[in-house]
């Protein structure tokens, strides 16, 4: 198997709402160990981008390719049902703006974890709930919660739990749309190493969305920047930020308002 | 003696397009070889450009024209032509920057944070970890810091932090942006000697330095970069 391969490859992507513009004509390559920021203000199609890598929405046209695990490299569109359901519950993990999306609220932390491994076959309890345990530690939430329900966790609580549960099947690409929007800025630190932290060290590829240039230079290495739809500049993240090339880019750099 | 960077032909000009698109040409054929072991420093009046060429060495601007060299062995790299992955690689094995500015997440202890390039690059946490202390430790960064987010550290604290953080990989080449602005005396010697003991290990030293003793003590040769400048007054 090539592991300099690409993980996941967009090929002339676009969706279109009717006459409306989604995401038009985006092509690029996404590597394991690397983490992408998809940047833009808010209608730009960042989320649609992320919904049709992700199989969530069917594209107008255009092609996403996936390196499978077994080194076979697919059209996501011509899997069945079945192989697209096994990428979903084990080689992907989507990390929602909003927690409440992506757990189950009125579950305890640890079934809302121990859930994806049951859904891969996984029936041993006392193996489960160890699995569990061990990933609520790695996303620093207190063991003794785990019998918890996340409804009553805080936002930033509810946002690492999320996490935990996308991890825990061991994926190779994680989508993450806006992740840390919504938490205050301690709270928002906390999350961005975190996710640098297990990111990186779990050699995992990830595509981040958002719309905070502060967030996407601290955890991304590569970044495009996105305005209707297109994505008008891609590159390093330093240099997308120190060194923009398009009007827009350099506008939206312009902008940001540093402490 | 090899060398380890060349820059032939190089120039950048700034287009500010919020401003009517106004093109502000900064450098025009800049060139220069460093071997390895040999010390270069830049200098010039503010805003000529000096720290422009150190962030188009390490890839952060965008190269306009020419080529930047970077060799190992027999290996020839042009970061001017490089996709974003290959730069990556290369800052990865070849080139440690020290810029003026520390960014980092504001949770990361700084231990980690002097830790975590050597760690990136495949070494032992433990290891990566006592070699950091080894440099804080000789850089007097006192250890009830190292446990603490460098981000609420003095202007110098930061400035030791940054260059630990760029020398401990020990790289062959380093680019050093203004390393002992804020520093006093004392710690301006001692990064004077770590970049003299990087030299030693046959590292290729490119800086920006505008303290004349830490100039003396590093020089082994000076580049007016005005004379690279694009608008001729």
């Amino acid at each position: 198997m090539d592991a300099e391969a690409p993980l996941l490859i967009a090929d002339r992507l676009t969706k279109t709402y009717g006459q409306r513009r989604g995401c038009h004509d985006v092509s690029f390559s996404l590597y394991e160990g690397e983490l992408l920021a998809v940047v833009g203000e808010s209608g730009s199609g960042k989320t649609t981008l992320l919904q049709c890598l992700s199989t969530q929405l069917v594209p107008t046209s255009g092609r996403v390719l996936y390196r499978m695990r077994d080194g076979r490299t697919c059209d996501l569109a011509a899997l069945s049902e079945a192989e697209r359901r096994f990428l979903f519950r084990t080689d992907w993990g989507y990390v929602h703006q909003d927690p409440a999306l992506g757990l189950r609220l009125s579950v305890s932390a640890g079934a809302n974890v121990g859930e994806r491994l049951m859904a891969i076959g996984a029936r041993h309890y006392g193996h489960i709930r160890r699995t569990a345990a061990h990933w609520l530690e790695r996303v620093e939430i207190d063991k003794q919660r785990i019998d918890d329900r996340p409804e009553f966790y805080s936002g930033g609580m509810r946002q690492r739990l999320q996490i935990a549960r996308n991890l825990v099947t061991g994926p190779r690409l994680i989508f993450m749309d806006e992740p840390t929007s919504g938490l205050d800025a301690s709270v928002q630190a906390r999350l961005l190493d975190l996710i640098r932290r297990l990111v990186y060290g779990l050699r995992l590829a990830a595509i981040v969305v958002t719309h905070d240039l502060a967030v996407a230079r601290l955890l991304s290495q590569r970044m495009m920047v996105m305005k209707d739809g297109e994505v008008i500049e891609c590159g390093l993240s330093d240099q997308v930020l120190d060194d923009p090339q398009r009007p827009y880019t350099q506008l939206l750099v312009s902008s940001i308002l540093t402490p | 003696m090899a060398v380890a960077l060349e820059l032939d032909g190089v120039a950048k000009t700034f287009t500010l397009h919020l401003h009517g698109g106004t093109k502000l040409p900064v450098l025009r054929d800049v060139s220069f070889v460093v071997a390895r072991g040999e010390s270069l420093v830049l200098t010039g009046p503010s805003g000529c450009g000096k720290s422009s060429v150190l962030k188009m060495i390490f890839g952060t601007y965008r190269c306009d024209a020419g080529r930047i060299l970077v060799r190992e062995a027999d290996d020839v790299f042009d970061v001017a032509a490089a996709d974003p992955r290959e730069i990556l690689r290369l800052r990865a094995r070849n080139l440690g920057y020290v810029s003026q500015f520390l960014r980092v997440i504001p949770r990361l202890a700084t231990i980690d944070v002097v830790a975590e390039p050597l760690v990136a690059t495949g070494t032992d946490r433990d290891v990566a970890r006592a070699r950091a202390a080894g440099l804080l430790e000789r850089l007097n960064v006192p250890e009830r810091l190292w446990s603490l987010s460098p981000v609420s550290f003095s202007g110098g604290e930061q400035q030791r932090v940054n260059i630990a953080r760029a020398l401990l990989p020990e790289r062959p080449i380093l680019l050093l942006d203004e390393p002992t602005a804020a520093l006093d005396e004392t710690s301006r010697s001692i990064v004077a000697d770590l970049i003299k003991e990087a030299k030693r290990r046959g590292a290729a030293v490119v800086s920006v330095v505008h303290d004349q003793e830490v100039r003396a003590l590093i020089a082994d040769k000076i580049i007016d970069v005005m004379r690279f400048c694009a608008v001729r007054s």
